[in-house]
């Protein structure tokens, strides 16, 4: 990977090229590569879309090109976006080639215990349909979960950090089952629901609500106290103290809890897909394991991690919007 | 529109883990309606203290104070507090912030053009959008003030207000305080380690001592509003009260 460091280098002093973005050419070139290797070498064992996934590299390095050829011409914000996921277009490129050697082309890595990237690619060709009703179906049930649980964890933590009579009863019983792992819920949950859907909407809210409520409580406990004296002296009172002080004071700890509880409930979806579901990526993740389908957990894994990192995404948005106020936070 | 307030024989005790800790040790004044009186004493000495016992946030412990005839048991606005460190609400804007005493008690509603009104008076116009971050200290104690002074409360109370000001704008200020006050007539209670400051403004000067605080003098100041720093009365009190304090250059005893 010694190349992908010396970038920078060949960018500065690239005196033959001047208008090219190294980087660019460079992952261009990765991107090529694979390509080539894919069409020519032949597969150890058929896998589907082979032809498919050359193009696409092969399209991907044409993109490059065209891109590291017209960088210097667009504008100066889109150019340093691009500039700066650089360096990973190297990497994948370099990845991406030896990727497919190992796998597809020498055996290596054998089948099934490893899929090269046309093996991913044949899934979501062969089995696309199903795949989306299934994200649609986790993208419900963890939606409902999710949102049920963070605002019903973020009502409990605001009453826990604003009332002593409350937080005497209900921080010691919430730091008590906060540790349990939600899966360890199941058997209740199945007594207490009227269908296993309400019984998995549950542990997902579970999941995501816990860690809301303890930074909610922290962070309303978290106040400077004479906020509300400053408040209370201008005849302020409790529902003005709650909405105008304990609210936004404790924001910052809230979206640290919301991140916690996001990756606590995609961690918990598969398990609450094991309640019976009929789709769902985490159902289609048990069901592929069992008949060592892992081509198609490997490609699921995939959905699952751009979704999460997409809903990471927008609640880092929201919080830029939200804590605009803080001092020193880069929105 | 004011009260008279009346301090009486209070005494308190803040229990610490070494054992109690007297801060206020038999206090008594009595403020008739309209009047301005300054608070001098040593710092720690219970100044601030006795500002949140009169404006209600706690309860002394012993001792009783009565604003306009009736028991103080409970913060309220008509005794408005301007803390001493501006504590603004760093996720309100500075509009917002002024606003805080209306909007609490539902009183915003047609009355916006007074938070306006009040961010001029403390020169912060152009700073009504902005964050309480992006204020310098001194800007974020005039804002402090104007939140104090929008609700036009009958007792007002001012800790240190101009404390981080350079000396135009506080002078700026204090002849603000002063016609404010003389439209307004609210009772003033000053505290101020600025001893000229507690001259110009106030009709009585308050000289605590060291903790726990004792009431050691009461200087009165019979001079016509506005007062010039050079009047001699005014110098010749200003050395007095230094020598109350105990911190009266060598040089100035003399005179
Ligand atoms: N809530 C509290 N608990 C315990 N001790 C306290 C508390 N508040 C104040 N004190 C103590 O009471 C004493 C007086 O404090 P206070 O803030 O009234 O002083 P001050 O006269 O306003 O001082 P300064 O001029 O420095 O502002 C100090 O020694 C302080 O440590
Ligand atoms: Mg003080």
């Amino acid at each position: 990977m010694s190349d992908v460091a010396d970038v920078p280098e060949i960018g500065r002093d690239g005196h033959r090229l001047p208008t090219l973005w190294a980087a660019g050419l460079l992952s261009s070139l990765g991107f090529a590569a694979t390509a080539a290797v894919t069409l020519i070498v032949p597969d150890v064992v058929p896998w589907g879309s082979t032809a498919l996934f050359a193009w696409i590299c092969a399209g991907s390095a044409l993109l490059l090109l065209m891109l590291s050829a017209s960088l210097v011409s667009l504008p100066e914000r889109f150019q340093n976006r691009v500039k700066a996921a650089g360096p990973w277009l190297v990497a994948i490129g370099v990845w991406l080639l030896l990727w497919e050697i190992s796998t597809a082309k020498l055996g290596w890595l054998p089948k099934p215990f490893f899929s090269p990237p046309q093996g991913l690619l044949q899934v979501y060709v062969s089995d696309g349909p199903r795949l989306l009703i299934c994200i649609l179906y986790s993208l419900r049930l963890w939606g409902l979960g999710f949102l049920s649980g963070i605002a019903v964890g973020y009502a409990l933590g605001l009453a826990l950090g604003w009332s002593p009579r409350f937080s005497y009863w209900g921080m010691p019983i919430l730091k008590l089952i906060g540790p349990v792992p939600a899966s360890a819920w199941i058997p209740v949950t199945f007594f207490f629901f009227p269908s296993t859907f309400h019984a998995s909407i549950f542990i997902v809210a579970l999941s995501s609500g816990i860690p809301v409520a303890i930074l909610t409580a922290s962070g309303v406990g978290s106040i400077n106290r004479a906020y509300y004296d400053v408040a209370r002296t201008m005849g302020a009172g409790d529902w003005y103290q709650i909405t105008h002080i304990a609210m936004p004071g404790s924001l910052p700890h809230v979206f640290v809890g919301l991140f916690m509880g996001l990756y606590y409930s995609f961690a918990v979806l598969v398990v609450a897909e094991m309640l019976g579901a009929k789709y769902g990526l985490g159902w289609y993740i048990q069901f592929q394991t069992a008949y060592s389908g892992y081509a198609n957990v490997y490609a699921t894994l995939i959905i699952m991690a751009a979704i999460c990192a997409g809903l990471v995404k927008l609640l880092f948005i929201i919080r830029g919007r939200l804590l605009g106020w803080q001092t020193g936070f880069i929105a | 529109m004011s009260m008279d307030l009346s301090i009486r024989n209070v005494s308190h005790s803040f229990a610490l883990q070494g054992g109690p800790l007297p801060v206020l040790d038999d206090i008594s004044l009595d403020i008739p309606a309209g009047s301005f009186i300054s608070l001098l004493g040593p710092s720690g000495c219970g100044k601030s203290t006795l500002l949140r016992f009169i404006a209600g946030l706690e309860l002394p412990g012993r001792g009783d104070i009565i604003a306009g005839g009736a028991p103080v048991r409970a913060p309220g606005p008509s005794r408005i507090l301007a803390f001493q460190d501006a504590t603004l609400f760093p996720w309100a804007t500075v509009w917002n912030n002024v606003a805080t005493g209306l909007a609490a008690r539902h009183e915003l509603k047609g009355r916006e053009s007074l938070i306006d009104d009040a961010l001029e008076l403390v020169r912060l116009g152009g700073f009504a959008k902005a964050y309480p971050h992006q204020l310098s200290g001194g800007m974020a104690q005039r804002a402090a003030l104007a939140r104090a002074l929008v609700n036009e409360p009958q007792i007002l109370l001012l800790d240190e207000p101009f404390g981080k000001l350079d000396a135009l704008t506080r002078m700026g200020l204090q002849e603000e305080l002063l016609a404010i006050w003389k439209r307004t007539g609210f009772t003033g209670v000053l505290v101020t380690h600025d001893v000229e400051e507690a001259l110009l403004l106030s009709g009585r000067v308050v000289v605590l001592s060291d903790r726990p605080a004792r009431v050691l003098r009461i200087f009165d100041v019979q001079r016509p509003l506005p007062r010039r720093r050079d009047d001699p009365a005014i110098v010749s009190l200003r050395i007095e009260i230094l020598t109350a304090l105990g911190h009266a250059p060598a040089g100035e005893v003399a005179a």
